[in-house]
């Protein structure tokens, strides 16, 4: 029973939106816009189980004083600072924009930004042309790069024309074939979810 | 022996050089010619077409992580849409999205327009493509209120729009697979379900090529891919701004990478013909 049912409701689910796509039948539009309708609603029960969850691992650290279990403290004084600001005082307040603009916003402009040095020191040990797949990725990997910025125009005026051709050309023909074959294996796993038949998502070892 | 050494260098030193490479032009530039190619055209005229009081429904899905490269698109595009005189309706399928929503969208408070006439931010959506599909379906399935808390149906610009059929343009500056609803998604659920309203996509460049065949394929009508197509926007415009700034920086660090990429094969086969 305990598998029977999520089975039935993801048919049922599955099967209603696929006749609403495919075929015009009115009820089962009203249906698919209701179930659609319920999505945000399901995924902000997920940010309060996440919530929770983040609370208690956190909780845990602190109280058992495992490794870092400063860092624990942290997070969970920056969560609550964050989430009482943007409760009381609103989204838009000049408090909460301090947090986003000097905090959040600077850390992840900052992570971001150490690929920069990762790609610079991985151009020097990793990009080598040690064969001619290799080669090829590596010439029309530097000719893209190269020509799409301002600099390419400097060094000769073809650079942004060669780079736009690559990128309309071959990569476009690679990016097309590797979308139908995704898409074709997309749909062959929503069918065997739909039916039944590949059951992991509800904790089922296949 | 020399080479060797060369591919043994201090990883701190090649750090440095980076640094230094993108720090100089940002702090005095250098003025790079800078050409508007098709693309960046393309999805400047389909803003210019527009007549003035259409709709545009704009989603900034993207986070701190994104932002160096998409804001900048984000404020071309706002820019444009306020010389044309252009209704927008603001979301985000990224939480922290609202935050650059807000301050988009303040350009057109800071240009005397009036909120929930000539503009409305109505916040994060969470879901998904599932709600990507269920806004475009009905507006109000997703949004009850905007992001101050005042129920949608007593915001002035909200009684002309019920889905995105209602909508002239549909807008998503998109940071790819980190976001809620990737540009595939808006690809999936409005470009081919709604095919009268134009989409236009910005992302990364990173993430451009992903999207190539669905500009090619005229299933969105605008692509801006990165950094550089922000500063064509802006120059289209005639409003240089920080997009125009920072791609000179952006030149030094690939032509740095190009140096690295040329050493390090150098070094590579210096080593392996010593080797033989």
């Amino acid at each position: 029973m305990k598998d029977v049912i999520p089975v039935l409701v993801t048919y049922f689910i599955g099967a209603v939106m696929m006749i609403e796509f495919f075929f015009v039948a009115p009820w089962a539009i009203s249906v698919s816009a209701s179930i659609r309708s319920w999505t945000p609603v399901i995924t902000a029960f997920a940010v309060i189980v996440g919530t929770v969850n983040l609370v208690l691992v956190h909780g845990k650290n602190i109280s058992r004083k495992t490794v870092g279990w400063y860092r624990s403290i942290v997070l969970l004084a920056s969560f609550l600072v964050t989430a009482v600001l943007g409760l009381t005082v609103g989204q838009g307040a000049s408090s909460y924009m301090f947090i986003f603009d000097n905090i959040l916003n600077t850390v992840g402009s900052t992570m971001f930004a150490l690929c920069a040095f990762y790609i610079g020191s991985s151009a020097f040990r990793a990009f080598q042309a040690r064969n001619l797949q290799a080669t090829v990725l590596l010439v029309s990997g530097v000719l893209v790069m190269i020509g799409r910025v301002p600099i390419g125009e400097y060094i000769s005026k073809h650079m942004p024309n060669i780079a736009q051709w690559i990128m309309d050309v071959p990569n476009t023909a690679g990016q097309r074939a590797m979308m139908i074959a995704m898409g074709i294996g997309f749909v062959s796993q929503c069918l065997r979810i739909l039916v039944g038949y590949n059951r992991k998502h509800l904790g089922a070892v296949e | 022996m020399w080479w060797e050494k060369v591919l043994k260098v201090d990883p701190r030193i090649i750090y440095l050089v980076m640094i230094l490479c993108i720090a100089i032009p940002l702090i005095k530039p250098l003025g790079l010619p800078l050409s508007i190619v098709e693309t960046t055209k393309q999805a400047f005229e389909v803003v210019e077409a527009l007549q003035p009081g259409s709709k545009v429904l704009m989603s900034f899905d993207y986070s701190p992580g994104g932002a160096a490269e998409l804001d900048p698109i984000a404020r071309a595009l706002v820019m444009h849409f306020l010389q044309k005189n252009l209704r927008v309706y603001a979301v985000t399928s990224v939480a922290e999205g609202t935050m650059y929503a807000q301050k988009n969208m303040a350009i057109y408070a800071d240009a005397g327009k009036i909120y929930g006439e000539d503009f409305v931010v109505l916040g994060y959506f969470a879901g998904g493509e599932n709600a990507v599909a269920a806004l475009s379906e009905n507006l109000r399935s997703v949004f009850k209120s905007d992001i101050h808390g005042s129920p949608i149906d007593q915001i002035d610009m909200m009684q002309e729009v019920k889905s995105v059929r209602d909508m002239d343009l549909v807008v998503s500056v998109n940071v790819g697979p980190g976001g809620a609803a990737t540009a595939d998604v808006w690809v999936r659920q409005v470009a081919v379900v709604y095919r009268d309203v134009p989409v236009i996509l910005g992302m990364t460049a990173v993430m451009t090529p992903n999207c190539m065949p669905y500009l090619q394929s005229k299933q969105i009508k605008g692509l801006l891919g990165g950094l550089r197509p922000a500063a064509e926007y802006e120059l289209l415009l005639q409003q240089p701004g920080p997009a125009v700034a920072m791609m000179d920086a952006q030149s030094a660090a690939h032509l740095t990478i190009l140096i690295f990429i040329v050493l390090g094969n150098i070094a590579y086969f210096a080593t392996k013909s010593k080797d033989k």
